[in-house]
This record gives C-alpha cells, structure tokens and sequence, in this order.
C-alpha cells in the first residue's frame, strides 16, 4: 500500500488545527505587538466549555462553538480592559511577565475548578471514519480542518471588507496614523484582542473532541503556535497558515517516512523551522516590527 | 559538699530532662503523609488522602484513640505535584517532624523525586509506598531494608497481562507494541517487549509515540500493514485517551487490545466513553472481588466486599485501587507499633518482614522483588472492559481463572 496519499492527508488536516491554534496568537501579534503567553490558557478554557456543555447539557461541541466563541471574545475584552490595556506602552519584558502570569493564574483555577484530570468529549464524529480509496478519515480531524477553514475565511473577510476590520488593519500597520485619521486604537485593540481569544475558543472546542483536555493542554499549543507564527513571519495570517502547513507537514512525514519517526517528529519539524528562520530570519511573509 | 550536692542536682535534672523529651516524643505516633492533593497528580493525592483517612478512622472505631499508648498524628502535606516540593516534604518529615513512618506519595513521578533524600538520609524512617509503579524507583533505592513497596512494579504489569494471553488465547500470536518517548513509556517498554518474546509472541511491530502528539494516526497506519492479533499500549493516560479514540477511528480490525494501567482509571474510561470496550487491562484491584476476611483481625481488614460495602457508606463512590492500597499500608503501620510497642525502625521492620494477613487487596506478606527486598499486594487481576446490557461497561474479570468472573472477548470493530 502506497502511504504516500495518506500521509498527505494527515498532514492536510494536521495542518488545519495548527493553523487554528496559531492564528488568534498572530492576528493579537500584528495589531497590539504582544504574544500573549495566555493563549494557550484562551484554548484550554475553550475545550473545558465545550466539555462541561457537552456533560452536562449533551450539547454537541459544534453546537456550543458560537457560544463559546463569543464568551471568548467577550473574555478577552475584559481581559484586554482589566489588564493588557495597563502594559500597552510598557517594556516588553512586563507584558511578557504579566500574559505569562495571567496564563498561569487560569491554568491554577482550572486546577482547583476541575482538577487536574483528563477529560474529553464524545461526540460520534470524533471516532468515525471513512475510507475514500485507501485513505481513512477520521472524521473528527475532517470537522476540526472545516472549522479551521471556516474560523480563518470569517477572520481574513472581516480584516478585508468590514469597517472595524479595515480599521484594525491600519491599526496594525501604523498607530499613529491610524489615531491621526480618527480611529479609536484603544477600542481596535480591545476588539483584536477579543477576536484573538474567541479563536482560541474555537480551538478549544476543536481540542475537545480530537485530543485530551487538562488544565496543561495550553502551553504546548503555545509552544506550537508561536513557532508557526515566528515561521510564518510575525503577524501575518496568511503566513502563519504557510506556517502551519510546513510544520504539519515536516510533523506527519518525519512520522512516516523515519523510523521511530512519530517520537522525533516535532524535533525534526522544528528544526526545519530554524532552517527556514536562518534562510529567512522575518518568517515566511514576515513584516518589519518596530522595537523599542 | 554544698558544691557536690549542687551537681547531684543539677545531673538528677539533666536526667529527667533528657527523659521528658523521648517521653513526650513516644507519646505521639508520626506518619509522614505526602499526599497530591493539588496539581496535576490531584486525583491520585485524594485517593492516597482518603486511604490513609478511612484507616485511621477504622482503627480509632475498633481499637481506640491510640496505639501502643500514643496518640496517633498524620502529618499530611502536599507535594503540589511537583518534584521539588516533594524532596523538600521528605527533608522536612525526616529531619525537622522526625515521623516514625512515611506513607506515600502517590504516582511514581513523586515517588522517584522522594527516593533520594530519603535514602541520603542515615536515620531514614520506616517507608511504605502503595502508589508509584515504576521500576526506576525501585532501581534507585536497592534493597534496603526500611523499604516496603506495597503496589505493583511496572514489569508485574507485563507478566500478568502476557501470562494471561498465552493461558487465555494461546501463544504464537502478532503482536504491535506502542510506547512513548517519556518517563511512563520508557520504564515499561524494555519489560512489555521482554514478556511479549518470553511468553511466545511474535512482535510485528515496535512503535515509539511522541508523549503529547497531536495526531497517532501515522503510527496506527504502519500498525495496520503490519496485521497483528494483538496491539499493546504501553502510554500514560493523557495519551492514552487520544490513542484509544483514534484506535477505534482507524478500524484497524484487531481482535485484542491490551493497555496498562489507563484501563482501571475512572478517568479514562470517562473520557474515552465507547471506544474503551473490549480493551483489557491490569490492575490490583477492582470492584467486586471475593478476597475473604482475615481471621486474626477480620474488623481491621474485612472481606473485601465488606470493605467495598463500608466504602461506599462512607465516601459515596466506587474505591479505586489507590485507596484500598494505601488503607492496607496505614492498618499495617499502625499493627506494627501496637504489636511491638514501639517506633523503633528496626523493631518495626522485623514486625513487618513478618507480618502476614489476608487483607481487601490481598495477602499482606513482603516477599523480594528483582531488587527491593519488600514487595506485597502485587498480584494482578487482568480484566477486560465490556459493555453490557444496560449500555453501561464493567471490568469482567478474565485472569487468573480462580477469581474470573467472565470471558475474554475479541473485539469487532
């Protein structure tokens, strides 16, 4: 059997949840110019409520999507009010300190609410599958890419066409213009920020039914989200999907093709990264970013 | 001769007062308890907590407030489930609470951190372990003569999951290991492969696992090609969880399903809802066993199902393994002292080598393992999940054939 066709299949739909994974974390990047080392917490928090409405409610993760959506988006803009508002203008290292702190003070609730158990939701598409030729399709991992496409289509129309979405493309790429032509940069912010920690939620719904959720399922995505980010070139949508489509890839074929290769896998996809970062130091489709 | 009378008193002082300190000391009988009840290991710290908690509260019901005279103190800490935390604990419990016994602590990640300052330590106390599996540990301490591990190694898991597939389906069948690249998978990788030749099986395929991967689907295509009868999970239980549902979503047509210790956790038999049917398991004790009460003290350790039975009064749940190991560990304790009067390591030590009771989670006497010199409640039960009428699964017990309450089944997918 030729493994090749699945291999790129695995791939595809790897790449789709990566893409999702990273994406809030770049669009948050490009517009407020601070990783937010909360991310990850943003995932964690979305998979604990589709799992808890999936417990105790039986509702379908796919069902709870929007409505966790918008609690994440309403989340982050509290979140973005009380607390990254205060360090917009400070040192990088304080707002490193204070996401990364954030980050950790979710994750010690989550601990305390649910506890550390793993947990997962159930719904019939996570374990069925189809088989088109000699590919099988998990049609869980088919879900999460359709997700992915949708959550990233909706997000590079809203930048594109909408007022507020053309508003927090100028934001992006010039503040101080953008103040000068009458944009309220402290409400751009604010949304950017919701919008990022909505499709963290969305990804967390994704989590929910592909892998295992725990209050420590956060950080590795980070991990993984600011590497496709810093691949892809800071801030860049359509370099993080670039982005996540080579890690995806490096990932799934090194499973594949290397013996005991599904244990080296993500350190070999990583040192394609730093290949690529030495070739091209901004990223893929990076952009120039200011420092202070 | 006033000087002299001066100095008798003075030593007649001095002696009772090096008297009152042991004395007040003997008054009170120490179990140093490290015990996970935050962090990521919280289940298992609740469990050993409420182990340790319906001992103490049994012997108080049947044998009073106090054993051998003293009263009775478990100085529960918790590790936080972090390593240094726990060397800190175990420094602290020897040095500074001087404890007579350490019971503890739960998971073997905690239980290998406390290995070392417990061992460094020259008047290291009395330690009984019912919750870390890994025979790493056991390399790490050595047989020395304080330690009494009372749960099973992780090679035991091994032995019993292959001894019972050769007496059940027969030897000479395919079988595709899976294991991951941390610390739960390395431990047991060299044993599962070990028992999987020795018992006559052909391993047809030998995959090693990235701990937390996003996706195992390219290990279970390899696996497929290769065909085997039988696949073997050796990963911890987060893994575990995504492993199983993407092993049901490959179809891959294989007729037994062996895990570790996953299959007895209420945690993934949660998380991964029907796809966990069919797939056996290892553990020291589940639910419904039918050990019998032991005739010297039949109040301290009834028949199991009489202790299951006052469990379930008290907590409101089902035990889990942890819990009935550890409250055979605390009874033990606190026999030792009763029995000898005393708190004195090597006294209670040779009580203990003794010692020999039928206890809820079986025989209680300490034979040598590969290493340590104290092993007891080690024997495994294999069972296998099956879904039964009502929808609802249970673990039949399928080995050994003394205690089966049913039959292995191969799985259809």
């Amino acid at each position: 059997m030729d493994i090749l066709p699945q291999a790129i299949s695995d791939a595809v739909l790897l790449a789709g949840l990566y893409t999702l994974m990273a994406v809030g974390l770049s669009l948050g990047f490009g517009v407020l110019r601070i990783i937010n080392f909360a991310q990850g917490e943003m995932i964690m928090l979305g998979a604990y409520g589709a799992f808890w409405l999936f417990t105790l409610l039986g509702v379908d993760p796919l069902i709870s999507l929007p409505v966790l959506v918008i609690a994440g988006f309403a989340l982050g803009w509290v979140i973005f009010s009380g607390f990254i508002a205060k360090v917009l203008d400070a040192p990088h290292i304080n707002q490193i300190l204070l996401t990364f702190g954030l980050g950790l003070a979710i994750q010690h609730i989550a601990i305390i609410l649910w506890t550390g158990n793993a947990r997962s939701t159930q719904p019939a598409y996570a374990t069925s599958s189809s088989l088109i030729g000699d590919v099988l399709v998990v049609h869980g991992r088919l879900v999460a890419f359709a997700v992915a496409v949708v959550m990233v289509v909706a997000l590079i129309a809203w930048l594109r066409w909408s007022e507020t979405g053309l508003a927090t493309r100028a934001v992006a790429e010039n503040r101080g213009a953008a103040t000068l032509m009458g944009i309220d940069t402290r409400k751009i912010y604010a949304l950017s920020f919701g919008v990022s920690c909505a499709l963290s939620a969305a990804t967390g719904v994704v989590v929910s039914f592909i892998l295992t959720i725990t209050p420590f399922v956060g950080f590795p995505m980070l991990v993984k989200a600011i590497a496709i980010v810093i691949l892809g070139g800071l801030g860049s949508i359509t370099g993080t999907v670039i982005g996540a489509v080579v890690l995806a890839f490096g990932e799934t074929f090194a499973s594949y093709y290397i013996p005991d290769g599904s244990g080296w896998a993500e350190g070999i996809a990583f040192v394609l990264i730093i290949g690529i970062l030495i070739l091209s130091p901004r990223g893929i489709r990076g952009q120039a970013v200011e420092t202070q | 001769m006033r000087h002299r009378s001066n100095s008798i008193l003075f030593a007649g002082l001095a002696v009772l007062a090096i008297g009152a300190i042991p004395a007040s000391a003997q008054d009170v009988f120490k179990i140093g308890a490290p015990v996970s009840t935050s962090g990521r290991y919280v289940a298992y710290g609740a469990q050993a907590k409420n182990g340790i908690d319906m001992a103490v509260e049994v012997w108080r019901k049947v044998r009073g407030d106090k054993v051998a005279g003293r009263s009775i103190e478990v100085l529960f800490r918790d590790t936080q489930s972090n390593n240094a935390i726990t060397v800190s604990l175990m420094n602290g419990y020897i040095q500074t609470d001087k404890v007579d016994v350490i019971i503890g602590p739960d998971g073997s990640n905690a239980a290998a951190a406390a290995v070392p300052p417990w061992k460094k330590s020259e008047n290291r106390p009395i330690w009984i372990m019912p919750g870390g599996s890994s025979d790493v540990i056991e390399k790490e301490v050595g047989p020395d003569p304080y330690f009494f591990h009372t749960y099973a190694w992780s090679y035991y898991y091994h032995e019993s999951n292959m001894k019972a597939f050769k007496a059940l389906v027969g030897s000479g069948k395919k079988v595709a290991l899976v294991y991951s690249d941390g610390a739960y998978g390395r431990a047991h990788v060299d044993d599962a492969r070990r028992y999987i030749k020795e018992m006559g099986y052909d391993l047809v395929a030998d995959e090693l696992v990235r701990e937390g991967s996003a996706d195992f689907n390219p290990t279970l295509t390899k696996i497929r090609a290769r065909r085997p009868d039988i696949l073997y999970v050796a990963v911890q239980t987060n893994d575990a969880i995504q492993l199983t549902k993407q092993i049901q979503a490959a179809r891959l047509n294989i007729p037994y399903l062996i895990g570790t210790a996953q299959a007895q956790l209420p945690e993934w038999q949660d998380a991964v809802g029907d796809s966990q049917n069919c797939w056996t398991g290892v553990t020291t004790w589940v639910p419904g066993l039918s050990y019998a009460a032991d005739k010297k003290e039949p109040k301290l350790f009834p028949s199991a199902a009489d202790w299951e039975k006052a469990w379930r009064e008290k907590f409101k749940a089902v035990p889990e393994f942890l819990e009935v190991g550890y409250y055979a560990s605390t009874i033990l304790a606190l026999l030792a002292v009763e029995a000898t009067k005393s708190t004195d390591r090597e006294v209670l030590r040779k009580w203990l080598e003794e010692q020999q009771y039928q206890t809820p989670v079986g025989d209680s006497k300490f034979e040598k393992s590969r290493i340590a010199l104290h092993q007891a409640f080690g024997e495994m039960i294999v069972f296998q999940r099956q879904k039964k009428a009502g929808g609802a699964f249970e673990s039949v017990l399928i080995y050994p054939a003394q205690i089966a309450t049913g039959k292995l089944q191969a799985c259809t997918q």
